[in-house]
């Protein structure tokens, strides 16, 4: 590994890199603490790549643009932190009925509304599940090191490309701004979405293949293509037929549910034996991880679930992981978003919550404070 | 665990106290080879108000940034003092005698003359010499948790060579203040 | 001709939607018609459009077609455009997309003159969902959701998108049909952002709660009230009233975007 490729640099560097790593070569965004980075080493560095960096007038616009590139065949992100994240919805609606591949990063910071701009949250969680309207499923990665930065939004880039669908790469401002090493890795796997190979004329810009994605042509190929935010037939003209509509949402929904265990990352530590299980994301599982050693070393049998997929959430990994645990607890800098989904999968065990929405993380301290008090 | 470092730098936006951070945690990273995390904690506006800076050096891969019982604290401003005041006994805390006077006292209470040395400095170096990297000297003056040469190095690599000269003399001025 | 006007149509599509006395079937000829006279191949124009009764237009156009959200079709078209220079694009919007809901992108597109064509057909109501109250209703006039008459003045487009930087700004009507088409070429052939209004109309709300006139009056009165800006600017005061100024009202030349955009990669990779 030549050494110029190992940086030390911020979360929100290595999302950046890895963007670009993974093809990405526009950029659409509005400035906004703590995402504002990224913005600004796409600016800096798209044009030295050849691609193009554009400050929108606000985050309805911004998600617009990356969807309105990405359609013309340009990979395209955005980032944003969570007031921009929810003017987003709108248009993030728009790439999952469109069925544009783009990737919006979301730094969460302390809310409601404007809040603690520079403190940190996972207070998105469900925004990122249920924040656009209708019927729909929709991908969230979530790093938490710098590394990770780096390595899921290459692999949010490919999932979007793979599944013709938008992918959320969601991070915390601990993440997004904390430093460490990180290697932009020289080979990395790039998937690129399929293109159409038949006669132009027989082509239906939504016609799935039996694999339920339909191959995508960009605008200015021969193929005509047609992009639409209506519900609408295999040939993107509007159709308020019930059963096209029904096949046409079931099938944006199983194409990414069906795929779930593809898409999904878990990472975990000593479950094998846990007692208690900790299920954590984030910052939020680095803190947890440091917590189960601390509880190990003091004769308590903890161990962590830590998905870095969280949407779809890893139901069946996360139901082997918890087997033999008696007891659950669910930390995050929230006042309960991932507690609900763990509580629903696993309905028959005991799940706890240890909830922190003050701006600041979650202390080691006080996960093993909580582990103990659960564990009486 | 006798070769992990925590250090956290403290006082007010504007004073490079990131930078001090990222610098020292970046010479251990990447010119040392260790294992090293650096986070933030800031206000909303680019100048003023309170704002850190936390360091994790360890030759280990580190589980979480978060520190416990920092080994060192530099606190550049009495707010930022009055913060720390509790981790005293536990954690050395350095800071500047020029700016304020702490009641509490004792062996790990290390007032250092930050402004006047600055104000030296600065008749010859201009506004290169900063204090942030004053701090850093401060920390290494009481122990070399990361070697002169990696801060050459990060020097060289962050701010070129000739700058580089400016900022080993400040961090030496830095060293002088807490070397015994 | 290589292309004639039906190769631009999906003609499988008409007939329209569009009620009778609407204006926005005469538009969308006008437009295939100019793209004719270009000669611009439908495989390199893209329209993008919002929600609306003009919304609804590139169902009929076989070109690439982005049907998008209420008022961002032109930042959808900014995303497209900038990363396909060599692709002719267009924002097809109502007086609801261009700048009610949609204005901060209007004002935003003039000032960054990305090489866009908008071509916005208001007919001062939302007539898609009922004809309730827009930002070109005129003050006074009644909609659904003004029924007692509107409190708020009227925003007058190009007024406001000649304000913001636009280097292309005219105006027509449903009435002066070929005036419009060369208004349209011009607006494609111009390097820059492009801003053409119509000014169309709604019989079926707009009209029927406040015109008081038959569809041929309403003709006429676009007729009489529409002008250049030469006789315009001679009119006695009450006259001007409810005249307007039709014709191209601004036009210079500027680099668009894209070019400019060229200097920053040389710049950038020259320094990278």
């Amino acid at each position: 590994m030549s050494s110029e490729l190992i940086k030390f640099g911020q979360g929100n560097e290595a999302c950046a890199e890895g963007a670009f790593k993974a093809g990405a070569r526009f950029y659409a965004g509005y400035p906004i603490t703590p995402s504002s980075e990224i913005a600004e080493i796409a600016s800096r560095r798209l044009p030295q790549l050849g691609g193009i960096y554009l400050q929108m007038e606000d985050e309805l616009g911004s998600m617009a643009a990356i969807i309105g590139a990405s359609a013309s065949g340009v990979k395209s992100f955005t980032a944003t932190s969570g007031p921009g994240f929810s003017l987003m919805q709108e248009n993030l609606g728009v790439a999952i009925i469109g069925e544009v591949p783009c990737v919006v990063i979301d730094v969460q910071r302390s809310g409601p509304s404007t809040g603690l701009a520079t403190k940190p949250a996972q207070a998105d969680i469900m925004q990122a599940r249920w924040g656009t309207h209708g019927d729909h499923a929709i991908v969230v990665l979530y790093p938490s090191t710098v590394q990770e930065c780096f390595d899921l939004t290459v692999e949010a880039f490919n999932i979007a490309e793979m599944l013709r669908s938008p992918v959320i790469l969601l991070t915390d401002e601990v993440v997004g701004h904390m430093r460490e090493k990180f290697i932009i890795r020289d080979q990395v796997k790039v998937i690129d979405r399929k293109k159409p190979t038949g006669p132009v004329e027989k082509y239906l810009p939504y016609q799935p293949d039996e694999d339920g994605i339909p191959p995508m042509a960009a605008f200015g190929d021969k193929y005509r293509m047609r992009i639409t935010s209506s519900t609408h037939g295999p040939d993107g003209f509007t159709n308020s037929n019930p059963v096209n509509a029904r096949q046409m949402i079931e099938r944006l929904y199983k194409k990414i549910m069906d795929r779930a265990d593809e898409i999904t990352y878990i990472k975990e530590y000593m479950v094998d034996d846990a007692d208690i299980l900790i299920v954590a994301c984030g910052y939020t599982a680095r803190v947890a991880k440091a917590a189960v050693k601390q509880l190990r070393n003091e004769g308590i049998k903890a161990g962590l679930f830590h998905p870095l997929t969280i949407w779809p959430f890893p139901e069946k990994q996360l139901k082997k992981a918890a087997l033999d645990a008696e007891k659950i607890l669910v930390p995050e800098m929230n006042l309960g978003q991932l507690v609900y989904e763990v509580e629903r999968i696993l309905k028959e065990k005991e799940v706890f919550g240890l909830h922190k929405s003050n701006g600041q993380p979650l202390f080691v301290r006080e996960i093993v404070d909580k582990v103990k008090e659960v564990a009486k | 665990m006798s070769n992990d470092y925590q250090v956290i730098f403290s006082g007010e936006g504007g004073q490079g106290l990131v930078l001090a951070g990222t610098i020292l945690a970046e010479a251990a990273a990447i010119f040392e080879g260790k294992y090293a995390t650096q986070t933030v904690d800031y206000g909303i506006a680019s100048r003023g108000g309170f704002a850190m800076s936390e360091v994790k050096i360890s030759d280990e891969e580190i589980d979480c940034p978060e520190l416990i019982e920092p080994d060192y604290i530099v606190a550049l401003t009495e707010d930022a003092f009055n913060r720390f005041e509790k981790e005293a006994g536990k954690s050395v805390i350095i800071f500047d005698s020029d700016a304020f006077s702490p009641a509490l006292e004792g062996d790990n209470i290390k007032g250092c003359p930050f402004t006047t040395t600055l104000r030296r400095l600065a008749e010859e170096y201009g506004n290169k010499a900063r204090i942030n990297v004053l701090a850093i000297g401060a920390v290494l003056g009481l122990k070399e948790i990361v070697s002169l040469q990696a801060m050459r190095k990060v020097f060289e690599k962050n701010f070129g060579a000739k700058n580089a000269d400016i900022n080993m003399k400040v961090l030496q001025a830095g060293i002088e203040m807490t070397r015994s | 001709m290589a292309f004639q006007v039906e190769d631009y149509l999906r003609e499988d599509k008409l007939p329209h939607i569009w009620c009778a006395g609407c204006g926005h079937g005469i538009t969308v000829r006008a437009l295939v018609e100019a793209l004719a006279g270009l000669q611009i191949d439908p495989t390199s124009v893209v329209v993008t459009t919002g929600i609306g009764c003009f919304g609804k237009a590139d169902d009929y156009l076989n070109t690439h077609c982005f049907h998008g959200t209420h008022g961002r079709a032109l930042a959808f078209a900014t995303g497209i455009k900038v990363v396909k220079p060599e692709l002719t694009v267009f924002a097809l919007m109502g007086d609801g997309d261009s700048v009610t809901i949609g204005g901060n992108h209007l004002i935003h597109a003039a000032r960054r003159n990305v090489d866009i064509t908008a071509i916005v057909a208001n007919n001062q109501n939302y007539g898609m969902t009922g004809g309730q109250l827009s930002a070109t209703t005129p003050e006074g006039s009644r909609t659904t959701t003004s029924v007692y008459g509107t409190a708020e003045p009227e925003m007058d487009l190009c007024s406001l998108v000649a304000a913001a930087g636009a280097s292309f700004v005219a105006r027509g009507t449903v009435y002066h049909v070929t005036q419009l088409q060369k208004i349209i070429q011009d607006a494609i052939q111009h390097k820059g952002f492009s801003f053409v209004e119509v000014v169309t109309m709604c019989p079926t709300y707009f009209g029927r709660y406040n015109w008081n006139q038959t569809l041929i009056e309403r003709m006429n009165w676009l007729k009489e009230n529409a002008v250049s800006k030469a006789r315009y600017d001679k009119l006695p005061p009450e006259k001007k009233e409810s005249a307007f100024m039709i014709g191209k009202l601004v036009e210079k030349d500027t680099e668009d975007f894209n070019t400019k955009y060229q200097r920053i990669l040389q710049k950038a990779q020259n320094q990278g």
